[in-house]
């Protein structure tokens, strides 16, 4: 495959670009209990833990621990400074309601059986394993997790205006769920190493390429964990 | 299913406007590396020639104009803010204009402006394409991984069958157009086509309403 290279003048101005818009919209992240939600997309044993039907579909095991560490410390700082946790794992494919037609991954994540009603590969996995605070939306069948879950009423229900989307596969669900968030007016942060892509060229090319141009902040957790408000003394 | 065949198949025109395609546009002179690789201006072409002597219901997907005067929403996206501080698609200008290359004809259809990335995202082409029994609609358009994709994954969770046609788009580098065909789009789109694939198909649809295994 041919690789096409940006030019100097390409690269630099879009740089620029980003540069301007990063500097402009930082001074508005801050995350309080009040309006912060922390959104877990599809954090399911199917995809995050080695035994999961679907782990010839992510980026493989190594990936998934360093993605399911990150994960637990999120959820743990979060719970700890009151963030609101929202689960919103992903349905099976094998016996649906609707006949909308499979894009291809998710045509994947049919053969292979993943999601399947009841058993251990739809749970959550145990790095964010829900306690009774926790808010857990019914299964999706779509790529975002707004697709027909009344999540965004849901979310404005409980006074919510910001939101941390992490999870898997951040090529697929995260990256639709992401979107649609900004869509629905609320300011959407994509916690980066929280997040399990499909491969690693995919992660790069989402979350360092394409999301930062569409979301408010694609960010590390050390650098959300600091924008958290009140500060920690 | 897969044929693009009249009354079943829309191709869906995504901001065609002058800053992003014209050589005076604001967009320009960033978009053109990818725009000439993949020769966008002459695909845009063909298949919108090919959807209209095939029958196909042709819409346009035009995105939000800057308005003088107007105010940024609460929490505006790194593009809104950038469209807005460069008057990117002003109202009444040129720059916010459809090219004339890729005009509307009467009758076809353009949608409410979408303010941020999808063209289903607040605006009537739901509807209309719902109205007009369209299952199946092919993208063209720009960009490859902003408006185009995001149009792509959320026409998935509307239930329509998405085809993109893969060398009718561009991006701001190669980098961001490749993020999307050789990345994510092949996720999540039904189907990646080439143009030439489009008119072929288009054109055999019309004529015997069958698939064409003519090369």
């Amino acid at each position: 495959m041919t690789r096409h290279r940006d030019s100097l003048f390409n690269r630099a101005a879009n740089a620029f670009m980003r540069y301007r818009a990063e500097r402009a919209l930082r001074r508005d992240l801050s995350f309080a209990a009040t309006d912060t939600a922390v959104i877990l997309v599809a954090c399911q044993n199917d995809l995050l833990a080695p035994e999961g039907r679907g782990q010839d579909l992510t980026a493989g095991p190594e990936a998934a621990t360093t993605a399911c560490a990150a994960l637990a410390r999120l959820v743990s700082i979060s719970r700890k400074r009151g963030l609101r946790i929202v689960h919103t794992p992903q349905a099976g494919f094998a016996d649906r309601a609707d006949d909308r037609p499979l894009c291809p991954i998710q045509d994947a994540m049919r053969t292979r059986g993943l999601f399947a009603e009841g058993s251990a590969g739809a749970a959550p996995h145990e790095a964010v394993a829900p306690t009774a605070g926790d808010d857990m939306r019914p299964p999706h069948g779509g790529l975002s997790a707004f697709a027909g879950a009344n999540l965004a009423d849901r979310l404005r229900a409980l006074g919510m205006k910001r939101l941390a989307i992490v999870g898997a596969l951040a090529d697929v669900q995260v990256d639709s769920t992401a979107r649609d968030a900004v869509e629905r007016g609320f300011q959407t942060v994509v916690v980066a190493d929280c997040c399990l892509a499909s491969s690693e060229v995919s992660r790069r090319r989402v979350l360092a390429v394409t999301l930062p141009r569409l979301v408010h902040a694609v960010l590390p957790l050390s650098a959300f964990a600091v924008l958290l408000y009140p500060r920690e003394r | 299913m897969t044929d693009f065949l009249p009354g079943n198949t829309a191709l869906v025109v995504i901001d065609p406007l002058n800053d992003f395609v014209s050589r005076r546009g604001k967009g320009w002179p960033l978009l053109r590396p990818v725009a000439r690789r993949v020769g966008l201006l002459g695909n845009l072409r063909r298949a919108l020639n090919a959807a209209r002597g095939a029958g196909l219901e042709v819409v346009y997907a035009p995105h939000h104009r800057y308005r003088r005067g107007e105010a940024l929403p609460r929490f505006p996206s790194p593009n809104q803010f950038l469209g807005h501080r460069s008057r990117f698609f002003e109202a009444d200008r040129p720059g916010g204009e459809i090219h004339p290359d890729f005009a509307p004809l009467p009758g076809e259809f353009v949608a409410r402006e979408h303010a941020i990335s999808s063209a289903f995202g607040g605006t009537d082409l739901d509807a209309h394409l719902r109205g007009k029994g369209i299952a199946h609609i092919a993208l063209c358009g720009l960009l490859s991984n902003t408006c185009v994709e995001s149009t792509a994954r959320q026409g998935v969770d509307l239930g329509y069958l998405v085809t993109v046609l893969n060398d009718a788009i561009a991006s701001w580098s190669h980098r961001d157009h490749d993020a999307a065909v050789e990345g994510s789009l092949r996720f999540v789109a039904h189907r990646l086509a080439s143009t030439e694939a489009f008119v072929r198909t288009a054109a055999a649809g019309s004529v015997d309403r069958g698939p064409d295994s003519r090369q």
